[in-house]
């Protein structure tokens, strides 16, 4: 019943939401790869430490968020949903503090097994979220992929910044969001969407028990 | 066939809740040995309306997807098909307008093809817009009726919709509501504003409008919708497993759906009631409900008390 009530007030249904990233994909294709390029290349600059690559991740993390703001909420979701308007915004304004977070280039030090749990996030976003996909039976263009859709570039953030890469100011949108994709996707039956917040409730749970240890390090 | 006097007084409708049924809607034959449509007349003009209509919150919200555009083509066909001509959406519902003049332009609707949308914006420049934005989407000229969705900037939106429809680019104006909220305050506008139609909750479980607003529509010779007959698939999924009590047969129900319809559609004072679906089989399920015979009033209390007891 409580599934039912939440999804009321949602103004589409599931399905219509896998049509809709359907469509986007189509309309995008193949700048998917370019993003998961990119995002590849932030996990290969974390584990390895290459210290450009890993200057470079806040700048490519802001892109994808710039572009799930801009191109997936306000251009194509916007379609289903008018409150994707405030969404895509806010993806913005994330974007934005990535850029600052690049700017302000200090390194925030780094715990092993947090870098390391990260990294194992990194690539959950990159690979595993579709396998998951393809397992649900979800049919290949509607799937939804980091870099260009909202949940998996959640995900893959919260996994960047689980590494010690990021700031505790980078924390909230992340988190406010992984809360919303929860309940909708929950009510909708949409599973992409229900991914980031347990994972990323693990992360800050991991990263606020090995926070003395970083600090002594 | 009854003719139906356009302003109901009170005495008058309270005699045809005690006759109920067929002595307050206006059967259509349209085939012999069919059961007739039903049709009630909007009190304003005499005009009739089928009882049954549709809704498109959420069920046509489908983006530009065409394969989901065409699948809801096929229900609005079915719609047509059975007579339906109201269709209601809303510039909340997303694609839906859209998609509803997409499929409206696709499948030739009938003369007597009965648009109906909202304006929902607190901002009387945006209202404009958005006004027009309707027009645009549904590829009409004249909108059968424009309602000021949730009551949202009504200060604003019912004198521009006075004007439009003075212009002839609207035929009625109405104000909505749903899920039985700001009732006081839709009841001091049934009051104290000209308005042709209402919309408003009303089902077998949601019954509060009974209490005033309905009675204030008789009196008043307001036209109303009701929305959210299933209580968006609730009242189904709570009433799934529980089979339909052998007299639901007497009103030519066979299923759940269109015995919570005739139960709405039965009330003298509801002009109409607009599910949302988007499939062909529910559609078409939908519409059989808008055939005689209706409940009457003793049955429409067996009805209530089976909803009670499942």
């Amino acid at each position: 019943m409580l599934k039912a009530a939440v999804a009321d007030y949602i103004p589409y249904t599931g399905e219509a939401l896998r049509a809709l990233v359907g469509t986007y994909n189509a309309a995008i294709w193949p700048l998917q790869f370019g993003f998961l390029a990119a995002l590849l290349a932030v996990i290969i600059g974390t584990g390895g430490r290459v210290g450009t690559l890993c200057r470079l991740a806040p700048l490519v993390l802001a892109a994808c968020w710039a572009w799930c703001g801009l191109v997936f909420y306000q251009r194509h979701f916007a379609l289903l949903d008018w409150s994707a308007h405030h969404a895509g915004w806010l993806f913005c304004g994330q974007a934005a503090l990535l850029v600052l977070a690049a700017a302000t280039g200090t390194t925030v030090p780094q715990n092993r097994i947090t870098r390391i749990v990260g990294m194992v996030v990194m690539l959950f976003a990159l690979g595993a979220v579709p396998l998951i996909q393809w397992l649900s039976g979800l049919p290949l263009e509607t799937f939804a992929l980091a870099g260009v859709t909202p949940a998996a570039t959640v995900l893959f953030t919260a996994g960047w910044l689980a590494g010690g890469s990021g700031r505790w100011w980078l924390w909230p949108v992340p988190f406010a969001w992984s809360l919303y994709g929860f309940v909708t996707g929950w009510a909708l039956g949409y599973s992409p969407d229900m991914l980031p917040l347990p994972v990323i409730v693990i992360l800050l749970v991991i990263v606020f028990l090995r926070r003395p240890a970083a600090a002594n390090s | 066939m009854t003719s139906s006097d356009a302003r109901l007084n009170r005495r008058a409708a309270l005699g045809r809740i005690a006759a109920l049924g067929a002595a307050a809607v206006l059967p259509r034959a349209f085939a012999a040995a069919t059961p007739e449509r039903l049709y009630r007349r909007i009190p304003v003009s005499g005009e009739q309306v089928p009882t049954i209509g549709m809704g498109t919150w959420r069920t046509f919200n489908v983006g530009t997807s065409e394969s989901l555009i065409a699948d809801r083509c096929e229900v609005l066909a079915r719609l047509i098909e059975a007579g339906g001509t109201m269709v209601d959406s809303s510039p909340m519902y997303g694609s839906a307008e859209a998609v509803v003049g997409d499929c409206s332009a696709r499948n030739a609707p009938p003369p007597d093809w009965f648009p109906v949308t909202k304006v929902w914006t607190s901002s009387a420049d945006e209202g404009v817009k958005q006004i027009e934005r309707s027009f645009a989407l549904w590829r009409v000229e004249t909108f059968a009726l424009f309602q000021v969705h949730n009551l949202v900037g009504w200060r604003h939106h019912l004198p521009l919709l006075r004007e439009m429809q003075q212009e002839g680019r609207i035929r009625y104006v109405g104000i909505t509501t749903s899920h039985g909220r700001r009732h006081d305050e839709l009841e001091d506008l049934m009051r104290s504003e000209p308005l042709d139609f209402v919309q408003l909750t009303y089902n077998l479980a949601d019954r509060d409008a009974e209490e005033r607003l309905l009675p204030i529509a008789r009196d008043r010779g307001i036209a109303v919708i009701a929305n959210r007959p299933f209580r968006r698939g609730a009242l189904i999924l709570r009433l799934a497993g529980h089979p339909l009590p052998a007299w639901a047969a007497e009103i030519g129900c066979d299923t759940v759906p269109q015995f919570l319809l005739k139960f709405i559609i039965s009330h003298p004072d509801i002009t109409c009631a607009i599910p949302a679906t988007s499939r062909v089989d529910h559609m078409v399920e939908n519409m059989q409900a808008m055939l005689a015979p209706l409940p009457d009033r003793e049955m429409r209390g067996r009805m209530i008390e089976w909803l009670e007891a499942a």
